[in-house]
């Protein structure tokens, strides 16, 4: 292999944090919904539902979805 | 002047060659072109174009070109003045002639030929007595432009979602929960391709933090919450002026410049802010007070109208400067296109690096950065490697080992731990200013011959004006200094050019730059197929 081949191929073994990236969008909002309806299954969701729920008294950001 | 130079100069003025040589009465020729200090007028010109079969001038196209006090001796500088208003105006010798000598009326005249005979100080004038804008921009910090664009925001985004979910199921353990039993709740909350990047941060931390536990990774999660929280905060505020900003752009009755550059990266923002408040406050441009569109400075969330927006900004600007950075987008190589096609000037900015400053610029720069420097130069630089010694190599080789390490062992990717990045430095010290300077040379390579190619190779560097045909060149320039003094002479109707016959060419070359920005090609049939599909 050609030593800029060797250079150009090296990656990070791990996975990289890169995916919402490839789907970047001016609105802000629209992405930050996209991207939390594919961070989330549906129990993380109803977890998540029943903690804002359950600390109202808490300061936490509004749901988007 | 003998017959035959008149000859070659009847040909120059008309754009054809001059017929029926033969019947032509070199002996009277002769005789009235011995005395070069002899005074013509336009009669007098006119019965020498009709001794060699040329049609003749109207006294405004005489008056304008060749003078009042014009001589026979003087008659190549008229030729070469009306040669170089023909290639600005028409990019056509022959069009030319008989549109401008055929005009009776001297205000006529010069309306038609205004756009390339209106003076500089009338020009410096109009600036001078422009009115202030009503609004001006909300100028936005240097290190918050890259909140303006999606990639730098969709860092941000993505991590305070991925921290809001870790919260979460933090939340959901007793304070001595496993580390297994908290990865198990984040496998069930999160979809399954999503498990990967979130269990990264989760080893990331611990491989940060030795003998830590659910527990403590829950009170940094609340922390960082909090913070990327605020950023989030920080993107809408300064996206909401941006966003007033562009509404402002769109009122404003006079734009000058439009800059056109990418828009993905952080540096890409930063750089280009960093161009234009260097190129605005040179000596040449402040006085002028110009009004420009800054991209860095302007949002919508709508993709359309953006396009829409950027399409007017084009439409209005007098003329764009091309910031040349990492990759040719396509969105700029069409602002390119856009200005050339509308038959207005393009300058193209690559700059000329000091090898030195850039390499100090770099290892100044975030790791992640400096990597993303590396990718691009190996990309770009298709001789990198071949030009590295073995033991360069070696270094790249180990450097870009350290650098991808650090990103893959990062947190938060929009959260930089300055004690990490430290010592990280420290441990490659001398190595990472080696590597830097490394890409700094390579960068060096892929601009100069970006500027090469823009100059002297690449076909698309001249396009046509979609309307009049006439080719229009981008020109090149690699210092801000001499951005500045090409903007103002273009602004005030001050450019100044060579004109040269070479490569079976007319060029009509700007001297600042070097750059052709006007042609006629000698080559009949494409002249004749070209001007047939324009002028017809």
């Amino acid at each position: 292999m050609s030593s800029d081949a060797r250079l150009i191929l090296k990656r990070a073994v791990r996975a990289e944090r890169w995916e919402h990236q490839e789907r970047g969008d001016y609105n802000m909002e629209r992405f930050d919904r996209e991207f939390s309806d594919r961070l989330y299954s549906e129990k993380g969701r109803e977890i998540l539902r029943a903690q804002e729920q359950g600390t109202i008294a808490r300061k936490v950001e509004p749901a988007t979805r | 002047m003998a017959p035959d130079d008149f000859l070659t100069y009847a040909r120059l003025l008309t754009g054809t060659e001059v017929k029926g040589e033969d019947q032509i009465d070199r002996e009277s020729l002769a005789l009235i072109l011995a005395d070069e200090t002899k005074r013509i007028d336009s009669s007098q010109l006119n019965e020498l174009l009709l001794l060699v079969h040329k049609d003749r001038v109207e006294t405004p196209f005489f008056e304008h070109f060749f003078g009042p006090d014009c001589t026979i001796g003087q008659i190549p500088d008229a030729v070469e003045r009306f040669q170089r208003t023909a290639l600005l105006l028409y990019g056509n010798f022959v069009f030319a002639y008989r549109a401008l000598s055929r005009i009776k009326d001297g205000s006529t005249f010069e309306k038609t030929i205004a756009e390339v005979s209106s003076g500089p100080e009338a020009e410096l004038n109009f600036f001078r007595d422009r009115q202030p804008k009503l609004l001006e921009v909300d100028r936005i910090a240097k290190h918050q432009t890259p909140f303006v664009g999606y990639l730098s925001v969709g860092d941000i985004l993505a991590d305070l979602r991925r921290c809001e979910l870790l919260r979460a199921a933090a939340k959901e353990f007793r304070p001595v929960a496993s580390w297994d039993e908290y990865l198990a709740q984040i496998r069930a909350m999160a979809n399954p391709e999503q498990f990967g990047p979130l269990s990264e941060i989760v080893e990331n931390f611990r491989g940060k933090n030795s003998e830590t536990t659910v527990s403590d990774f829950g009170g940094f999660l609340e922390e960082s919450f909090e913070r990327l929280f605020e950023m989030k905060v920080e993107v809408q505020q300064v996206r909401g002026r941006a966003t007033k900003n562009q509404n402002t752009y769109l009122t404003w009755d006079h734009m000058d410049v439009y800059f056109a550059t990418s828009m993905r990266k952080a540096w890409e923002y930063q750089d280009l802010y960093g161009f234009i408040e260097r190129l605005m406050v040179s000596d040449e441009l402040r006085e002028l007070d110009l009004r420009y569109f800054d991209p860095t400075q302007a949002y919508t969330d709508n993709r359309v109208n953006k396009g829409l927006v950027e399409a007017l900004m084009l439409k209005r600007a007098r003329c764009t400067v091309y910031s040349v950075q990492d990759t040719d987008t396509l969105g700029k190589d069409s602002e390119l296109a856009s200005t050339l096609a509308q038959g207005k000037p393009v300058i193209a900015y690559i700059p000329d690096l000091d090898l030195e400053d850039r390499a100090r610029q770099l290892v100044s720069e975030n790791p992640a950065t400096i990597l993303e420097r590396l990718r691009f130069v190996l990309y770009a630089d298709e001789q990198l490697a071949q030009r590295l010694t073995d033991p360069e190599l070696a270094l790249v080789d180990r450097v870009q080992d350290e650098l991808i390490e650090y990103c893959a062992k990062r947190i938060w990717l929009s959260i930089t731990d300055e004690k990490v990045v430290n010592t990280l430095r420290q441990a490659l010290g001398g190595d990472l200013e080696a590597f830097c300077r490394i890409v700094a040379r390579s960068e060096k390579a892929v601009y100069d011959k970006r500027a090469r190619t823009l100059r002297d190779s690449h076909p698309l560097a001249l396009q046509v004006n979609l309307e009049t045909g006439v080719a229009n060149g981008v020109l090149v320039v690699r210092t801000i200094v001499d951005c500045a003094a090409l903007l103002r002479r273009i602004l005030l109707s001050a450019m100044e050019f060579s004109l040269e016959d070479a490569d079976d060419m007319w060029y009509l070359k700007e001297r600042i730059t070097g750059c052709i920005y006007r042609v006629v090609t000698n080559d009949r049939k494409l002249n004749n197929c070209f001007w047939n599909f324009y002028l017809r």
